[in-house]
């Protein structure tokens, strides 16, 4: 990368810039430096332990084509190509699939342990509903993140850790660059490159709450707000899934973790208060199927009272996997569980784990075309498939395709001077002002709003109860004060919070059904089949504009 | 849900296993049975304080400089470093805080008490209750047989080991805290026991091992003892060996007469021991030194007869054995290799097979005995009978003088607490630099102790073997060891993995995600702290960059329910 300094700043210039640097965007960093391009990667925390792969993972999802059934390219395009989520075969057959067994090597070469049996092949189980056994065991998996770091590192990659972008660039109605500050000094960058990818994940929790009402005890990573749709949206790029992925799990009460797969996939019975096994009633695969109708049919059974408590009970799984879940898997996925059990007297083989429905999650992601890009010209995005697999494989393409047209680029967009100070002036602004709320003040209020309007039973009057709050709340947002640059960057995500939360409100307003996603809207109780496809959103001078399929604009 | 940080120590602890602030340590200092706060030692050695160093060394430990050249380093052999490029030389690093950390000033006596304790021999684990009693305000008197005090460092570790005037010093130390000594003085010879216990509020017996072991068979009486030919040669004899010597044994002291018959002019000095080389206790260094200095180590090897002519010995008749092991009442069997037995022509044989108690001086007054003859204590090395305690290897058997000095300082805090009634947990040299009673800061549980696996962050090290002192094999009396220069003092000291305790470097504030944590304190002395606790996510992020493995977690009630 090249560096000076100008009156606006830290001026760098790359080729291929990508914010966040969690799994999707080390992957996308990976697959534009495979195509030989300079590379920066940018992320507000730190590449060794930032975004959701930070906190540990306990399983890859990986289809080898080592099993007779269910184990090939097109079990994965069967299972995920839905109308809803517009994700193609392609897309997951040339994003997901092809790069998923090359970075499982890779990173077991790396030192990732999975798990492997006496033919040396990966251990694998079944979970969420899938037909075949897909998932690999990790046995360090607090240590993932550590290790894909330093292989970004290895890879002269250029690491821009703690700078927080606010702003996409673009020039001519492409994306050019984007700009951002660094939250321990306050020195202010601009980034030039000939394209961008937005890997700045799909999961953002701070807009509901559990049971235990502190936001950053949860299951996915409390830093991330959603910022990717925001900066997404906010360049003009079409964003989705902000109505269908709207998601929870089911927690260890108390404890924010992932883990859920692991005891569900264990053979484990979820129990109500009465005792009663229950899933029956609403999966046919019981616990071990949609993430979604565990929920719900948690859910229903709470408002009819048949709990809490809610427990998973493993007492009767065999030993060694129960073992295995709780000393190794769990402590993967989060390594303070192993804390956080001693603590509490937690004993999978011996005792019922008490769990409650977590908070619900209000995210989605930036739409692309089965290259990866997205409505705004040279800006792709790699957050498009799930779980730590999923954000690696799609990083990784996303990469791969903005470094391929990086390569067949002469030069970079121009960048706007004026454009650049705005938005330095917009990003210091609390820490200026004088103003007399918090961001704890503006965040825990829009949280209030989403957890009584916008929980697991809706209406459209409520829907737009909470639109109207959410905007009055936004309005709010110059009041904001920062007594240091923390603060200044828990505020400006208290602003990615109201605005993912008001995008959410309005898309799900657009959605007319219920049973395409983890909430039920009592005016439109049933599902829609004209509705079987995404919904996307792109920013115009009077709100969003909304486009049902991604065919319009991609 | 935030991190909790294991701490190091910020002022010399005396007595105390478990520390609220230390809740995590190292396999090292579990180890160590003297006790040595060998953390906080390899920190200050590293920033070149070798006084500060001793300083907390001699809250411990009254003989840092005979425990930094003579102790078999159970330390080193714990350490979690040698699981990736070798052990961390603790023993040298301590040996160097005494080398360079020059004269320090001695801890400050607490105001006297009025009561007077007797303590029967004058070795490391007497002369250790006398110096921690004597700074606790008791009335002190040593009752040593030998006209020196120092027990085993003085008498029978050789002086190419131990130089005597470290001894001398250290000793001198432990009379400078105002502790009276009778030597020349056998309790039940010169002095009976009664009459000591009656001149006392409270009596430590601390005699040690005395008694030389011998091996049952033919011709014994024409072999010569060890810790006797160590002791003659100590006091300057040169006793006659003879040109082939054979010395039988695989501890400390049978390497020692190998070494010692070496400089007394033997040409060909062989060690016979019946167990693998690999089994041997005697420390490596040790063996390596023998070696080098041309001793021959035969293993699984046992004397049958001794042979002798007129008295003078002739050589000896020797098996091979296999399968040496304990049987359930703990003692050796080998079965021995049929047809292997051979004559071996030699000049001197030397037993170096073993110590035994010798409480003839208690008469009818022993408290209770193991089956071996030890005495047998509780935590506060109290004996059976009342105002009676013992320490070192009169209770524990013949161990180590590491062990010895561990036990004399426990004894003192019993007798203290007997006494006076103050039974602190943890006591701590104070801002007087005397000995203070600090409850306060003990714990209920003993401290969690990190094992290398739990060092996710051991990353952060690169790869170092350790650093080799000099060791000159020349066959001198002069101290074969060199011990450290500062500047490989420091670096060796740089190793140190500090495995449970914070050593305050920060990875863990660079690599919090939610900028929970933060450096705070006093300039220079800037320490991690959780800042923003409320905002935790629980990843411990912190805890896999640490390279101590220093963090544990709490969790508010909140995630409790």
């Amino acid at each position: 990368m090249n560096t000076s300094q100008s009156t606006l700043g830290t001026l760098i210039e790359t080729d291929v810039l990508v914010i966040g640097s969690g799994a999707s965007g080390c992957g996308a960093a990976l697959g534009a430096q495979a195509q030989g391009q300079r590379v920066l990667i940018m992320d507000k925390g730190k590449l060794e332990s930032s975004g959701c792969l930070g906190g540990g993972n306990d399983h890859y999802m990986a289809i080898l084509e080592e099993d007779s059934e269910f184990d090939g390219a097109d079990d994965l395009i069967k299972f995920y190509a839905k109308p809803l989520n517009g994700w193609t075969p392609t897309m997951l057959r040339e994003g997901w699939f092809a790069h998923m067994k090359p970075l499982l090597l890779m990173l077991e070469k790396a030192g990732v342990q999975f798990g492997k049996d006496a033919q040396n092949r990966f251990v694998r189980t079944q979970g969420f509903g899938q037909p075949g056994k897909w998932w690999c065991h990790i046995a360090n998996g607090m240590i993932i993140k550590r290790v894909l770091g330093r292989v970004v590192r290895e890879h002269a990659i250029d690491v821009l850790d703690h700078v927080m972008a606010v702003k996409i660039l673009t020039d001519g109605g492409k994306a050019c660059g984007a700009v951002g500050w660094n939250v321990l000094t306050g020195e202010f960058c601009t980034i030039r490159a000939k394209t961008v990818v937005s890997a700045q994940g799909r999961s953002a929790t701070r807009g509901t709450n559990n049971s235990t009402h502190n936001p950053f005890n949860v299951w996915m990573y409390p830093y991330n707000t959603s910022a990717g749709v925001v900066l997404g949206y906010e360049a003009g790029a079409a964003v989705t899934e902000l109505d269908t992925y709207q998601r929870a799990t089911m927690l260890p009460k108390g404890y924010g973790c992932p883990g859920m797969n692991g005891i569900n996939s264990s053979g484990a019975h979820e129990l109500n208060a009465m005792g009663e096994r229950f899933m029956g009633k609403y999966d046919r695969m019981w616990e071990n199927g949609v993430r979604n109708n565990q929920i719900q049919g948690t859910f229903t059974e709470q408002m009819e009272g048949s709990g809490p408590p809610f427990y998973m009970d493993m007492r009767h799984v065999p030993e060694e996997v129960v073992k295995e879940l709780q000393y190794i898997l769990m402590p993967g996925d989060k390594a303070t569980f192993g804390d956080w059990a001693e603590c509490t007297g937690t004993d999978f083989q011996h005792k019922m784990l008490e769990v409650e429905i977590g908070e619900l999650i209000f995210g989605g992601t930036v739409a692309v075309n089965d290259h990866f890009e997205t409505s705004l010209p040279n800006l792709f995005c790699g957050s498009i498939f799930l779980y730590c697999s999923g954000a690696l494989c799609g990083g990784y393409e996303a990469g791969r395709q903005a470094a391929m047209r990086a390569a067949g680029m002469d030069s970079m967009g121009q960048i706007d001077a004026d454009s650049i100070a705005a938005a330095r002036t917009a990003a210091f602004a609390p820490l200026n002002s004088k103003g007399d709320i918090s961001w704890q003040e503006l965040e825990g209020t829009a949280r209030n709003v989403m957890n009584y309007y916008m929980g697991f039973r809706r209406s459209m009057a409520g829907m737009e109860r909470a639109l109207e709050k959410i905007r009055f709340l936004s309005a709010q947002a110059s009041r904001l004060h920062a007594g240091d640059l923390r603060e200044l960057m828990r505020c400006r995500e208290a602003q990615d919070v109201l605005n993912v939360c008001e995008l959410a409100i309005l898309a799900t307003m657009q959605r007319k059904e219920s049973g395409r996603c983890v909430y039920r809207l009592t005016d439109y109780p049933e599902l829609n089949p004209d509705m079987a496809k995404p919904l996307l959103l792109r920013k115009s001078a009077d709100g969003p504009e909304y486009f049902w399929g991604k065919a319009p604009l991609l | 849900m935030p991190p909790k940080y294991s701490r190091e120590i910020t002022r010399p602890i005396v007595l105390g296993e478990s520390l609220q602030e230390q809740f995590r340590t190292s396999p090292c200092e579990i180890a160590c049975p003297a006790g040595n706060p060998i953390q906080k030692m390899t920190t200050l050695v590293e920033q070149g304080k070798f006084a500060e160093a001793l300083r907390y060394l001699y809250a411990k430990n009254p003989f840092p400089g005979m425990t930094g050249r003579t102790c078999p380093h159970f330390c080193q052999s714990a350490c979690n470093r040698a699981k990736k490029d070798g052990c961390v030389r603790t023993r040298e690093l301590e040996r160097a805080a005494v080398d360079f950390g020059g004269s320090i000033a001695p801890f400050t006596r607490r105001q006297a008490t009025g009561k007077h304790v007797s303590i029967i021999g004058g070795g490391p684990a007497g002369l250790s209750s006398a110096y921690f009693l004597a700074l606790l305000g008791h009335d002190v008197t040593v009752y040593e047989a030998a006209p020196l005090l120092g027990g085993m460092p003085r008498h029978a570790v050789p002086a190419f080991r131990l130089p005597r005037d470290i001894v001398d010093r250290e000793v001198g130390r432990v009379l400078a805290c105002g502790v009276h000594a009778r030597v020349n003085t056998a309790v039940g010879r010169d002095i009976s026991f009664a009459a000591v216990r009656e001149a006392s509020d409270a009596v430590i017996i601390a005699t040690g091992a005395p008694l030389e072991k011998t091996m049952d068979v033919a011709g014994a009486e024409y072999a010569l003892k060890g810790v006797d030919i160590l002791h003659r040669a100590a006091m300057g004899e040169r006793p006659a060996l003879g040109k082939r010597v054979v010395v039988i044994g695989g501890g400390g002291t049978a390497c020692d007469c190998a070494s010692t018959a070496r400089r007394l002019g033997a040409d060909e000095v062989s060690i016979f021991y019946r167990r693998e080389e690999k089994d041997m206790p005697a420390p490596l260094e040790d063996t390596e030194q023998a070696r080098a200095e041309g001793v021959h180590i035969h293993a699984c090897r046992v004397v049958t007869a001794v042979h002798a002519e007129q008295g003078v010995v002739t050589g000896l008749t020797y098996h091979d054995v296999r399968d040496c092991r304990k049987d359930a009442e703990g003692r050796m069997t080998c079965a021995i290799v049929p047809g292997s037995e051979q004559f071996y022509a030699c000049d001197s044989v030397i037993f170096a097979v073993g110590m035994e108690t010798d409480l003839a001086f208690l008469h009818n007054a022993a408290p209770q005995c193991t089956r071996r003859g030890w005495i047998v204590t509780d935590a506060a090395q109290a004996a059976s009978i009342e105002g009676l305690f013992a320490a070192g290897d009169v209770a524990s058997g013949p161990a180590s003088i590491t062990q010895a000095i561990g036990q004399g300082r426990r004894a003192a805090f019993g007798v203290h607490a007997f006494l006076t009634g103050e039974k602190a947990r943890v006591y701590v040299i104070d801002d007087d630099n005397s000995i203070a009673a600090c409850d306060e800061m003990a714990a209920d549980t003993p401290p969690h102790v990190v094992e290398y696996e739990e060092i996710y962050g051991v990353t952060h090290y690169a790869d170092c073997a350790p650093h080799e002192q000099a060791v000159s094999y020349a066959l001198s009396l002069e101290e074969s060891r060199a011990g450290y220069t500062r500047e490989q003092a420091m670096a060796e000291a740089a190793r140190c993995f500090h495995c449970g305790h914070c050593k305050q470097c920060g990875t863990c504030v660079d690599d919090c995600p939610g900028y929970v944590l933060g450096m705070r304190g006093a300039a220079g002395q800037e320490r991690p702290q959780v800042i923003h606790g409320e905002e935790c996510w629980h990843c411990a992020n912190c805890r896999t960059s640490c390279p101590c493995g220093a963090i544990a977690f709490t969790f508010p009630l909140f995630m409790q329910v």
